[in-house]
C-alpha cells in the first residue's frame, strides 16, 4: 500500500484528479441526501406549523353494518386539541343533486354536509359567496359539481333529496377534502337529516402540533362512546412519502451518475498511467514479479485513491452539511449509514475502475515492451 | 541455485521461435557453462534480442526446450524459480523506476525473490559499493548521469546474485569511454557466473570467450582465442 501511495505521489495529476473525482462522488452520495433530508424535515416542520398536519377521525361501522356516528360535540372538542387550527365534520350522503325536482338523470353530484370550527369561512370560495341567504336552505358547490350541473350564475337553485337549496358560491379545492369538488356542500345537520342512517361521517382536524392518535381519540370522544379510527389522510401521507422518495430518488440518481463518471475517469487515468509505466512494469516482470503482483500493484493504487478520496469526500461532505444547515437554519440530519456506504462504494468503485488498467498491466510482456521502446 | 563450476547454466535444445508466419529462430541448440562469456552479434532484426528473451524466459519458444541451471523453463514452477533467482538482465536503457531512490531500485530486483529486508539492505549496499555508487544511495534516477544509471541497473542485477547475466546492448546509449567502463564493470562482476552480451560493437564482441552470430534463423558459434 505504501508503494502504491508513493507511486501515486509520483504522478500528482493522477493522484489529485483521481481523489477529486472520488470526493465529488462521495459528496454527491452523502451530501445531497443529507441536505434533502434536512431541507425536507424543515419543509415538513414549516408546513406543520402552518397547520397542514391533518388527522382523520372516522367512526367504525355499527354492528348492523351502518355507518358509525361521531359523538355530539366532536368538532368543538377537536378544536380544543393543542395546536388545532381547524376541525371539520363531514357527512357524505348518497342523495343525488339535480337542477329541478322532476329531473331523474344522475349527474354524479352528491350532498356533503360539513360542520366546521372556526365557523368563519372554513371553506374559501372562488366565486359567489359562502354567506347564507336569509330564510332559504343554504349551500355551496364544489367546482366540478358546478361544472357538472352547468351553473353559470350564482345564486342558483338546486334540488337534493326532494329539498330545495340555494347555492350561493363555488368553493376552492382542498387536497385533503377532494370529495368536496363533486359535492353540494350543506351543513352537517342537514346532511344527516337527508341521509338518515346511511351517510358516512368523519372528522378532519388540522393541527400545528405533533399529536398521537390516542390523544386525539381521547379528546374527540372522552367517554369512549364510539369506536373511532384515527389516522392521517392518505393524500397527506402519500404526499409526504412522495416528496421523501422523490428527493431520495434524485439523490440515488445523482450518486450513481457521480460514481459512474468518477469510475470511468479513474479507469481511463489509471490505464493511461499503466501505458506510461510499461517499462517499469516490464522490468518488474523481468525480475520475476508474478502477474498477480502486477495486478495488485495497480489495484492497490485504485484502493489508495478510494480510501483517500473517500475519507476526504466524507470530511468535505460533513463540513458542507453542517455549514449549509447552519446557514439555512435546517435541522442536521446526518445519514451515518450512508456515510459508511459511501466509503464502501468509493473503495469498491475504485477497485472496479482499477480492474481494467490492472488487467492491461498484467498483459504487458517485457519482450514486447522493450521492443516497442 | 546449486550449479557447480563448469556446469551447464543455459541449455537450449532445438529451440524454435515463430511469430505468426515468421520463423525467427529454428532448431537452435547451444549450451553456456559457468565462466563462459558469450557475445551475440548479428544484423538488426536477426533475432539476437529474441534469443536473449528466450533465455530470460520472457519469450516462450514455439518448440524445443530451455533449461536454466538445470530447470526447464517450459514448466511454470521451475521457470518462475529460475527467473526469480538465476537471471540478471541488463538493457540498453537502465529502466530505473523514477520515483524510487537508487537503493530502492536495487532492492526492486530482490523484491520478488522474497529476500529478507535486512539481507536486501546488505546486498544493496554491497552492490552499490561494487559499482561505485555507494554515495548515490538516496538519489533519484533523474539525478544520475547515463553511466551512473546503467551502473545502478547493473547493481540491481548483481544484487540478485544471479547465475546468468544477460545484457542487451548495455552500452548502446553511452559514450565510448563510459561504455567501456561499464563493460569492464559487467565483466568483473560476472566472474564465477556466465555472461551473455548482445552487441553491435565488434570490439566488444571480440572480448567474449565465445561469439554467437545470429542470422538465417540460426546461431553460428565462433570460439575466440583466450585473451
Amino acid at each position: 500500500m505504501t508503494e502504491a501511495l508513493r507511486s501515486l505521489l509520483a504522478r500528482p495529476r493522477v493522484l489529485v484528479t483521481g481523489i477529486a473525482m472520488v470526493v465529488v462522488a462521495v459528496t454527491a452520495m452523502t451530501l445531497i441526501p443529507s441536505l434533502t433530508h434536512s431541507a425536507g424535515a424543515k419543509l415538513l416542520a414549516d408546513l406543520d406549523a402552518l397547520g397542514s398536519d391533518a388527522w382523520l377521525v372516522e367512526p367504525q361501522p355499527t354492528r348492523d353494518g351502518l355507518p358509525g356516528r361521531l359523538p355530539n360535540g366532536a368538532v368543538a372538542r377537536a378544536a380544543g386539541l393543542p395546536g388545532a387550527s381547524s376541525a371539520l365534520r363531514e357527512v357524505t350522503t348518497e342523495v343525488p343533486v339535480r337542477l329541478s325536482a322532476q329531473e331523474r338523470s344522475d349527474r354524479g353530484v352528491r350532498v356533503v354536509g360539513v360542520a366546521a370550527w372556526p365557523q368563519a369561512a372554513p371553506l374559501p370560495v372562488v366565486s359567489g359567496t359562502s354567506r347564507p341567504v336569509p330564510g332559504l336552505p343554504f349551500a355551496v358547490l364544489g367546482q366540478r359539481a358546478a361544472d357538472e350541473l352547468g351553473l353559470t350564475e350564482l345564486p342558483a337553485t338546486v334540488f337534493a333529496g326532494g329539498r330545495r337549496f340555494v347555492a350561493t358560491g363555488v368553493i376552492a379545492g382542498d387536497p385533503l377534502l377532494p370529495e368536496l369538488a363533486d359535492a353540494l356542500v350543506v351543513d352537517a345537520e342537514t346532511a344527516l337529516a337527508l341521509s338518515g342512517a346511511t351517510g358516512a361521517d368523519r372528522l378532519v382536524i388540522r393541527t400545528a402540533a405533533t399529536l398521537d392518535p390516542a390523544r386525539i381519540r381521547a379528546s374527540v370522544d372522552p367517554l369512549a362512546l364510539s369506536a373511532l379510527a384515527v389516522g392521517q389522510p392518505e393524500a397527506l401521507v402519500a404526499a409526504k412519502q412522495q416528496s421523501t422518495s422523490t428527493l431520495d430518488g434524485l439523490a440515488v440518481y445523482a450518486s450513481i451518475a457521480a460514481f459512474g463518471i468518477a469510475g470511468l475517469g479513474i479507469a481511463i487515468m489509471l490505464a493511461a498511467a499503466v501505458r506510461q509505466r510499461t517499462a517499469e512494469i516490464a522490468i518488474r516482470r523481468v525480475h520475476g514479479a508474478p502477474r498477480r503482483a502486477i495486478f495488485g500493484l495497480v489495484a492497490a493504487e485504485g484502493l489508495g485513491l478510494g480510501v483517500l478520496g473517500g475519507a476526504l469526500g466524507l470530511a468535505v461532505s460533513a463540513a458542507a452539511m453542517y455549514t449549509v444547515t447552519a446557514v439555512n437554519d435546517w435541522p442536521v440530519e446526518p445519514q451515518y449509514s450512508l456515510f459508511a456506504a459511501a466509503m464502501g462504494a468509493a473503495v469498491l468503485m475504485c477497485q472496479l475502475a482499477a480492474a481494467v488498467p490492472a488487467w492491461l498491466a498484467v498483459r504487458i510482456e517485457p519482450a514486447t515492451a522493450f521492443a516497442v521502446e | 541455485m546449486s550449479a557447480a563450476p563448469g556446469d551447464a547454466l543455459v541449455e537450449l535444445a532445438d529451440v524454435s521461435v515463430r511469430y505468426r508466419d515468421d520463423t525467427i529462430l529454428e532448431d537452435v541448440t547451444r549450451t553456456v557453462r559457468r565462466g563462459d562469456y558469450v557475445t551475440v552479434t548479428g544484423r538488426s532484426g536477426a533475432g539476437k534480442s529474441t534469443l536473449l528473451n528466450v533465455i530470460a524466459g520472457t519469450v516462450f519458444p514455439s518448440s524445443g526446450s530451455v533449461r536454466i541451471c538445470g530447470h526447464d523453463l517450459g514448466r511454470s514452477g521451475p521457470r518462475t524459480q529460475a527467473q526469480r533467482y538465476a537471471i540478471g538482465y541488463l538493457f540498453q536503457s537502465a529502466h530505473l523506476v523514477s520515483w524510487m531512490s537508487v537503493a530502492e531500485n536495487v532492492q526492486l530486483g530482490m523484491r520478488y525473490q522474497r529476500v529478507a529486508a535486512a539481507e536486501r539492505r546488505r546486498r544493496t549496499s554491497e552492490a552499490l559499493e561494487a559499482v561505485g555508487l555507494a554515495h548515490r544511495t538516496d538519489h533519484r534516477p533523474t539525478q544520475l548521469s547515463g553511466g551512473e544509471r546503467q551502473r545502478a541497473a547493473l547493481a540491481r542485477s548483481i544484487a540478485r546474485d544471479p547465475e546468468v547475466i544477460l545484457a542487451d546492448e548495455p552500452t548502446g546509449n553511452l559514450d565510448a569511454t563510459t561504455g567501456a567502463s561499464i563493460i569492464e564493470l559487467i565483466e568483473s562482476l560476472s566472474a564465477g557466473r556466465c555472461l551473455i552480451v548482445v552487441t553491435h560493437d565488434e570490439a566488444l564482441a571480440a572480448r567474449g570467450t565465445r561469439q554467437w552470430v545470429v542470422g538465417d534463423r540460426g546461431v553460428r558459434e565462433h570460439v575466440m582465442a583466450a585473451s
